[in-house]
């Protein structure tokens, strides 16, 4: 027996837990690299670092990342499994921003590589620290000139790295223990005739755009249906919530929509949540403009009660390099989500607690106001609209500031923020929150439907013994106990929560039985009123 | 003379089917014991003689004890994990009279085995085993088929039944 040994590695805190189906995740984003294959979903990842790893960068890898980190929001970080869409035939490329090179004063002329495409969201930056020279310029292709480069506008510069005597430079990502990473932003500088670079010169280009997925990637009907969505649906283990990290557009909502019910189609107990985002503010698109925008996509989409849509861009503060890029704020919200796993609301829900709760404070690693205090972003409190309901649909989920002291930051808010019509208040399934919960309920009660297949019934003229009835009606109540659900809903104590049907379908010697579940879902608190009397006594 | 189905018609013991979570097990020849009891203080102020207020109290639900023969048992125990005080289950028993529409049900939720009783001896009497267990509440499914509980809840509805409500509840 060789001699025994401890190993001890250092790294961040990363999450191992599976915590069950309904916060299990299966995000379909951007990455630079797919190990696992095209179009294949990964397994799941519990430490951010091993998925960083093997995926690479991109604004998906980013969002999954943040969803694994383990911060105060989100403590104990449930598993994820990643699906990039990295190689799928009609992911477009990432499409360079524009660039503004007013800032060089030497006489080269700097330009976009051609045939380069971004890998994410990413305001390039570059500037001469040093030419060498003495700020007299160094010329191109000379050793002597030393860059450095910011993937967010210069909020954050990267480490330095020297011209030499090449013609041509690339943004990378820093990669400790591997070799840089390419950002897929190149420049190429000319020097035909001596042109130079001078100390203090830069350049910069507006947000580049991220590879991004063709809809009928991920989902096109057939028998049986192709796509990541039915990829999820025939994965070994169940997700509660499926996110989509790139921008989806109005008409892509039918798409998905059909391919959220082809996966409970073909596999009763994959019902997820969708979460999917709405494009980013554009340079210089004002917060109305951008309201309007957004409530004209929302005007165009089909409804659907699984599919929650994420509005607003900000700052992010990248989980994994601490970078702050102006991006969606959606993986801040994907890990205060996925912190409700084991931080419970004030009725010990978890699946049922909204991300609008205030108590569980703002978003972690997102501000729609930049450090100097400007806004950033849409801010719902400022220009409201996109909480809905819009024209007798649900409107989306996004983000607002609180300025006051002790409590200041960016907080999530979502109302009736899924894509469903405005049911009556009495009834409907309108929030994420609800259709998460209502899932959660389908799951445990099919797991437990299932085990009742195949029994042995007595059924007279077409009504079920009273005896199976009640067994089966006590062992539905069971299994939402078992299931964790008891802190979901309103009335997980009342004895009549599920009930099965005396009257049954018969066909020869099958009979078809009828559960009824009668779950009454929670309200959230949407406004106090505080009456302060400031009497004498 | 009309039957009333009160007067006329009754249930008995024999009446009734058991099942534990999903499955009737056989061998099951009483369940004993099942009682929950409101406990409450009754209280007397100053200057009064008879009390004039109770506590809402709370509910004692006793332990029960479920007596099966041997064979019963064994096939229960076939059936369980391996350490099966560590699993709750309901226990479901349905009462109908076989000239009735409606009937009873009692409705044993989160049982728990916590013992089990039995006596070996050379005797010509059927080998009985008895499992104590703990029973979490009681529900009782009466004629109009909705399940109640002698005391509320948090989150159950405090309405009182259609029937109740023609009664003035």
């Amino acid at each position: 027996m060789p001699p025994p040994s401890v190993t001890i590695v250092r790294a961040r805190g990363a999450g191992i837990a599976d915590a069950g189906t309904d916060f299990r995740m299966a995000i379909i984003g951007a990455s630079s690299l797919a190990p696992w294959g095209t179009g294949v979903l990964s397994t799941l990842y519990g430490d951010p670092d091993a998925l960083a790893l093997d995926a690479g960068i991109g604004d998906g890898v980013d969002a999954a990342y943040h969803a694994l980190a383990r911060t105060d929001d989100n403590p104990n970080p449930p598993a994820l499994a990643f699906l990039s869409t990295l190689g799928l035939s009609s992911t477009a490329l990432g499409v360079r921003g524009s660039l503004t090179t007013s800032g060089v004063t030497g006489s080269t002329t700097v330009t976009a590589t051609a045939s380069t495409y971004p890998l994410g969201t990413f305001e390039p930056r570059v500037r001469v620290v040093d030419d060498g020279n003495n700020g007299a310029g160094c010329v191109i292709g000379v050793e002597g000139i030393v860059l450095q480069g910011s993937v967010n506008n210069g909020r954050d510069w990267l480490p330095t790295s020297r011209l030499g005597t090449d013609t041509t430079w690339k943004l990378q990502l820093p990669n400790p223990g591997g070799s840089p990473i390419d950002t897929g932003v190149q420049y190429d500088f000319s020097n035909g005739s001596g042109e130079t670079l001078k100390t203090g010169d830069f350049w910069y280009e507006s947000k580049t755009t991220p590879p991004q997925f063709a809809v009928a990637d991920l989902y096109t009907a057939g028998s049986p249906g192709t796509g990541a969505l039915m990829t999820i649906a025939r994965a070994a283990f169940n997700v509660g919530l499926v996110v989509v990290t790139e921008p989806v557009a109005a008409g892509d909502i039918a798409t998905l929509k059909a391919g959220l019910t082809a996966m409970a189609a073909l596999r009763a107990s994959c019902r997820p949540s969708l979460i999917v985002r709405f494009r980013d503010q554009a340079a210089g698109e004002s917060d109305v403009a951008y309201v309007a925008a957004f409530q004209e996509f929302r005007a165009a989409c089909a409804d659907d009660e699984r599919i929650c849509v994420w509005a607003g861009d900000g700052w992010l503060t990248d989980a994994q390099r601490s970078y702050v890029y102006s991006r969606s704020g959606l993986p801040s919200f994907l890990a205060k989500l996925q912190g409700m796993s084991v931080l419970a609301g004030p009725k010990g829900e978890r699946i049922a607690q909204s991300p609008g709760m205030t108590s569980r404070g703002p978003l972690v690693g997102f501000s729609i106001h930049d450090t100097a205090g400007n806004p950033v972003g849409h801010d719902e409190r400022t220009h409201p609209g996109i909480l809905g309901p819009l024209a007798g649909k649900g409107g989306g989920a996004c983000a607002y500031y609180e300025a006051a002291d002790r409590i200041a930051g960016t907080y999530a808010c979502v109302q009736t923020d899924t894509l469903c019509p405005v049911l009556p208040a009495t009834q409907g399934v309108q929030s994420l929150m609800d259709n998460r919960v209502s899932s959660a309920c389908e799951r445990a009660l099919y797991n437990i439907s299932f085990l009742a297949l195949g029994g042995a019934d007595v059924v007279t003229d077409f009504i079920l013994d009273d005896d199976t009835r009640e067994a089966m009606a006590a062992a539905g109540m069971k299994a939402i106990k078992d299931a964790g659900l008891e802190n979901e809903f309103a009335n997980a104590n009342d004895p009549n929560l599920l009930t099965v049907d005396a009257l049954v379908t018969v066909d020869g010697t099958l009979n078809g039985v009828t559960w009824r579940f009668n779950n009454k879902l929670y309200r959230y608190t949407n406004s106090v009123t505080v009456w302060v009397a400031n009497a004498r006594g | 003379m009309s039957n009333n189905a009160i007067n006329n018609l009754a249930l008995d013991g024999s009446s009734a089917r058991i099942r534990l979570h999903l499955s009737i097990f056989g061998g099951i020849e009483k369940i004993t014991g099942i009682e929950e009891k409101l406990k409450q203080e009754k209280v007397v102020f100053l200057g009064e003689r008879y009390a004039t207020a109770r506590t809402p109290g709370i509910v004692e639900v006793s332990d029960i004890e479920i007596v099966m023969s041997s064979i019963g048992w064994a096939a229960l125990v076939g059936a369980l994990p391996d350490q099966f005080s560590e699993i709750d289950f309901p226990i479901t028993c349905n009462e109908r009279h076989v000239q009735l529409a409606t009937g009873y049900t009692v409705l044993l939720d989160q049982v728990q085995i916590i013992g089990t009783k039995q006596d070996i001896e050379a005797s010509e009497k059927m080998r009985r085993v008895t499992i104590p267990a703990s029973v979490m509440r009681i529900a009782h499914k009466g004629s109009d088929g909705v399940k109640k509980t002698l005391a509320r809840r948090p989150g159950v509805s405090p309405l009182v039944s259609p029937a109740g409500q023609a009664l003035g509840f």
